[in-house]
């Protein structure tokens, strides 16, 4: 007749686990906070991580779970945690792909206003020394098209970017030159 | 005269500790890893004599006696995590590169072997 083996045999083995990558620093004097890749965290008892790392975490643990779903360990319940890590670490550093489509051209340092709130240095209404110029303009649209991204974003910002419109028509025209599509919504 | 004297004074007020640790136990990179995190509040010299690591702690002249002990307790504390940092990565560096490879696989931004 069989029999099935005691609960203890089903149970995975203390060192049945393999470690992914992890940072970890003292948060206070009794716990550690430990981070990974996809900027998943978790708050420890300073006991467990040395215990996590020689492979002495026993299963039954409550950090243990937590640790597998949050991918700072694996074993055998968790086979595509890897996987998982990894989607979610292009998530998280997605934004390097493409470098950054975001772009702000200060066209201006002139403003009217004074609004309280503003940390502009601005600059009086008659001081067109402050305004950028056609050729660095043109210089910094160059350098908005060389980014890889496939839609950018151009932000007129100032001072009161309005009081230097010339430059702005100019800027949009000239993109729209360099065949950029440019929509009146923020993003593209 | 007096400058120079209060001067004198100062230096023989900084504090300096011996700190061993055993080689066969720590890697010299823990040590110097644990050294850097402490560079805001002692500089210290590292040599190796015989099986043993020696660290010659030369405190800022704002720690005093009990203020350095806490320090050092601290530091041997810190050591120890180091070298726990140490297994950490020799174990889990394959599979990073690797989760790292296949994360930015499809970006362009890893050249073709």
């Amino acid at each position: 007749m069989n029999e099935f083996h005691q609960i203890a045999s089903y149970k995975p083995r203390s060192s049945d686990y393999q470690l992914l990558p992890f940072r970890f620093t003292e948060l206070n004097d009794d716990s550690y906070v430990v981070t990974n890749l996809a900027g998943e965290y978790l708050v420890l008892p300073k006991h467990v991580v040395p215990k996590l790392i020689t492979h002495q975490l026993s299963a039954g643990e409550p950090a243990y779970t937590e640790l597998r779903a949050r991918h700072f360990l694996t074993d055998q319940a968790t086979t595509t945690a890897s996987d998982l890590l990894a989607i979610k670490t292009r998530t998280r550093y997605e934004r390097l792909a493409n470098f950054t489509s975001l772009h702000m051209f200060v066209v201006t340092l002139r403003c009217e206003h004074s609004c309280q709130y503003c940390q502009v240095s601005r600059q009086s209404d008659n001081k067109q020394q402050f305004d950028m110029s056609l050729a660095d303009a043109d210089a910094a649209l160059g350098l908005a098209l060389r980014s890889p991204s496939p839609y950018i974003k151009i932000e007129f910002q100032g001072g009161e970017p309005l009081l230097n419109s010339d430059l702005i028509r100019h800027i949009v025209i000239e993109a729209e030159r360099r065949k950029l599509v440019f929509s009146s919504g923020a993003s593209q | 005269m007096l400058a120079l004297k209060l001067c004198e004074a100062f230096r023989q007020a900084s504090m300096k500790v011996d700190v061993t640790f055993d080689s066969a136990i720590f890697s010299v990179e823990a040590v110097k890893k644990a050294c850097y995190r402490f560079l805001d509040r002692f500089t210290s010299d590292i040599e190796l004599c015989d099986s043993k690591i020696v660290c010659h702690l030369n405190f800022d002249d704002k720690f005093t006696g009990s203020s350095c002990d806490a320090q050092v307790e601290g530091f041997k504390k810190e050591v120890l995590d180091q070298d726990l940092r140490l297994t950490l990565k020799a174990e889990t560096e394959q599979i990073r590169n690797l989760i790292l490879a296949h994360a930015f696989s499809k970006t362009g931004l890893i050249a073709d072997e």
